[in-house]
C-alpha cells in the first residue's frame, strides 16, 4: 500500500512537471524550465514567464496563421510551419500579405526567398540565441524596468491561455499583452501597448494546431533548395561604437549596447563611409541608431514616423570638427525614447 | 408558420448539413428537412453553397462560356443594325438552350441571400470579409506618418524627461500614436514611402531585433510584417 501511493505521488509530480521525468516530457535543458513550468501560474516572476514562453516553442511542433495588424490599418499575414526536435530548431514563415515571401530558420541561420526577383537572402541572425542564455544566467534587469502581472486567462485560437501584461515602470518604453497557452507555454497572441493602454500593434496565431505533424526534413529540403535564385549575402560586419567614434553622453535607462554593425553605403561618392548601426536592447525592446555621413539630397526630412510599434526619429547631427551627420533611430519604444538616444549621442573622434 | 419559426426551422437545417445536431434536434431537423417545401429548399440551397465555398471550381459554371460562347456566335451571324435585344427575341432557343437547372440555382440563391440572410451565409460573409480584408492590406501597404512638428514632439520629450506625471507622458504618446488622426493637428500628419527608410527598417528587425520575446513571437512578427514595409 505505502508503495503505492508513493508511486502516485511521483507519478502526479511527473505530470505535474515538478520533476525533469525523463519518461513524461521530452528532455529540458537545466533543471530551470521544469521547476518554473511546475509553479502556479500566478508566483511566475518575470524571468521564469520568459523562460517559460521561450522554451515553450523550443520542444514543439506547430502549424498556424499568424496574423500582425497595427493600429494605423496595416495587416500582414503568414502561415507558419514550427518544428524543433530538442537540438535543431526550423521554421517556415510564408507570407500571405503583400509580395510572396519564404522565409526558413534553422537556429540562427536564416534564408528569405524573393520569388518575383527570384532572390534568396542568406543571413545569420546571432540575436536569435542571445536571450535564452541571458534567461537562464539571470544576467538581464527585466525586472527592473517591467513589472509582470497575470491578468485572467482567456480563449485564443482555440486554446486556453494564461493572459501576462509585462508593463513598463517609466515611459522609455511600451506595455506587452501576452497570451500564453496554458499547458505549453506558447505565446499565441501578443500586444504591444503605448502608456494610456491602446493597442499599437497585435500579433496572433488566428489558427493554430499544436503537435502538428510537421517534417524537419522537408523544410530543410526546401531551406537548401536555391536552384533557380541569385544568392544574397548579408554584407554587414562586425564594429564597435568606439572604433567608429561614436559614444553615449548618459546611457539611457535599461538599454544596453548589444552590438556594432557597419555596411557599406548604397552607391553615391560617399560609399566608402557606410552606415553604421548600433543596436540597443532593455530585454524586451530594441533600438537602433544608424549613423550615416549628411548628404544634402537624400536628407531633408528630420521628424518622427510612426508605424505600429515600430517608431523612427530621423536627425541632423553636427559635430565638434564641422562634420554633418545623419541619425536615424528606429525602435519598438516610445518616441521620446529615441530623442534621448539622439540628445545623447556624441562624436568622439 | 411564422416568420420566427422559419427561421428557427432554417437554422436548424444549416446546423443538420453542418452534421452538428443529435438525438431530439436531429430528428425534427431532418423530419423539416424532409416533409416541408421551404425545409427541402434550404437542405438543398445549403448544401450548394457549401459546397461552392468548399471549391470555389463549382462557382465558375461552364455552361455560362458556352452559352456566351454559342451567343457571340449568333450575334456575330446576325446582319448589322439588328440589336443584340432583337437577337434574342428572334432566337428563343438561346435562352432555352440555356441549362435551366443552372438558372434554377441562380434564383435559389438570390432567394436564400434576401430571405435567411444570417442563418444561411455566415460562412459566405466570412469569405466576402477575408476578401475585402486582403484587398485592404493590399492598398494600405504602409501606414507611416510624419510628425513634422519635430518641436512639438521634443518639448513633449523634454517634459517627459522633467518630470515623471504620467499624464503627460500619456500626451506624449498620443500625439505620437498611429490611427489617431484627432490626437495631432490635421495637416501635420504624412505619408512617406522612402526606400532608404524601408532597407533602415529592415536591417532593424534583422539585426536590431534583440528582444527576449523575439523567439517565436518577434521573429515571426518580422517575417510577417517585412512585407508592410514593402
Amino acid at each position: 500500500m505505502k508503495l503505492t501511493f508513493q508511486l502516485r505521488l511521483l507519478l502526479a509530480l511527473c505530470a505535474g512537471g515538478a520533476l525533469p521525468c525523463a519518461v513524461a516530457q521530452t528532455p529540458v535543458q537545466g533543471l530551470t524550465p521544469a521547476v518554473a513550468a511546475a509553479l502556479p501560474a500566478a508566483e511566475r516572476t518575470a524571468g521564469e514567464w520568459l523562460l517559460r514562453l521561450h522554451e515553450a516553442s523550443r520542444q514543439r511542433a506547430y502549424l498556424g496563421t499568424f496574423v500582425v495588424s497595427s493600429a494605423s490599418g496595416a495587416l500582414s499575414s503568414a502561415r507558419i510551419w514550427h518544428v524543433c526536435d530538442g537540438e535543431q530548431q526550423m521554421e517556415r514563415v510564408e507570407t500571405l500579405t503583400g509580395a510572396p515571401r519564404s522565409t526558413f530558420r534553422r537556429n540562427d541561420q536564416v534564408v528569405t526567398f524573393l520569388p518575383e526577383t527570384r532572390v534568396a537572402r542568406t543571413e545569420k541572425r546571432e540575436s536569435l540565441g542571445l536571450f535564452p542564455n541571458l534567461l537562464k544566467s539571470g544576467d538581464h534587469a527585466i525586472p527592473e524596468f517591467y513589472s509582470v502581472r497575470q491578468t485572467g486567462s482567456e480563449r485564443v485560437a482555440g486554446f486556453d491561455a494564461d493572459i501576462v501584461q509585462f508593463l513598463p515602470r517609466d515611459a522609455l518604453r511600451f506595455g506587452y499583452r501576452i497570451w500564453s497557452e496554458k499547458r505549453t507555454g506558447l505565446v499565441i497572441k501578443l500586444q504591444t501597448l503605448d502608456a494610456a493602454g491602446r493597442v499599437l500593434e497585435q500579433a496572433a496565431f488566428s489558427e493554430l494546431q499544436l503537435d502538428a505533424p510537421v517534417k524537419m526534413g522537408k523544410l530543410a529540403q526546401m531551406m537548401a533548395n536555391t536552384e533557380g535564385y541569385r544568392l544574397e549575402k548579408a554584407d554587414a560586419v562586425k564594429t564597435t561604437a568606439a572604433a567608429e567614434g561614436w559614444a553615449l553622453r548618459s546611457a539611457v535607462p535599461g538599454f544596453r549596447p548589444m552590438s556594432c554593425l557597419k555596411r557599406p553605403a548604397p552607391s553615391g561618392p560617399a560609399a566608402a563611409d557606410g552606415t553604421v548601426q548600433w543596436i540597443f536592447s532593455d530585454g524586451l525592446a530594441s533600438v537602433s541608431l544608424f549613423i550615416e555621413v549628411f548628404d544634402r539630397q537624400r536628407h531633408s526630412q528630420e521628424g518622427v514616423l510612426s508605424m505600429g510599434a515600430t517608431q523612427t526619429l530621423t536627425r541632423h547631427v553636427n559635430d565638434r570638427q564641422g562634420g554633418e551627420w545623419w541619425l536615424t533611430a528606429v525602435g519598438e519604444v516610445p518616441a521620446q525614447t529615441l530623442q534621448a538616444f539622439a540628445q545623447s549621442l556624441e562624436r568622439r573622434k | 408558420m411564422n416568420m420566427d419559426t422559419q427561421i428557427k426551422h432554417r437554422e436548424q437545417i444549416s446546423a443538420l448539413a453542418d452534421g452538428q445536431l443529435a438525438d431530439g434536434e436531429w430528428a425534427i431537423a431532418l423530419e423539416c428537412a424532409a416533409e416541408e417545401a421551404d425545409g427541402r429548399e434550404s437542405w438543398h440551397a445549403y448544401h450548394v453553397i457549401g459546397d461552392v465555398l468548399r471549391s470555389p471550381d463549382l462557382g465558375a459554371c461552364g455552361h455560362d462560356r458556352a452559352f456566351v460562347a454559342r451567343l457571340r456566335t449568333r450575334l456575330l451571324a446576325e446582319a448589322e443594325g439588328i440589336s443584340s435585344t432583337v437577337a434574342l427575341k428572334e432566337n428563343p432557343e438561346l435562352i432555352a438552350n440555356y441549362d435551366p437547372s443552372t438558372l434554377g440555382l441562380a434564383q435559389k440563391y438570390q432567394e436564400n441571400e434576401r430571405r435567411a440572410p444570417s442563418a444561411a451565409n455566415d460562412s459566405n460573409f466570412r469569405w466576402k470579409l477575408l476578401a475585402s480584408a486582403a484587398s485592404f492590406a493590399a492598398v494600405m501597404a504602409v501606414g507611416w506618418n510624419v510628425m513634422s512638428h519635430l518641436d512639438e514632439a521634443a518639448s513633449g520629450a523634454r517634459l517627459a524627461q522633467s518630470s515623471s506625471a504620467p499624464a503627460r507622458i500619456t500626451g506624449v504618446s498620443s500625439a505620437v500614436a498611429v490611427g489617431e488622426p484627432g490626437a495631432t493637428t490635421p495637416g501635420a500628419m504624412v505619408m512617406v514611402r522612402d526606400p532608404r527608410l524601408d532597407e533602415l527598417l529592415a536591417a532593424h528587425r534583422q539585426f536590431g531585433g534583440t528582444s527576449a520575446l523575439q523567439n517565436p513571437s518577434g521573429f515571426l512578427r518580422n517575417a510577417t510584417f517585412e512585407g508592410g514595409a514593402r
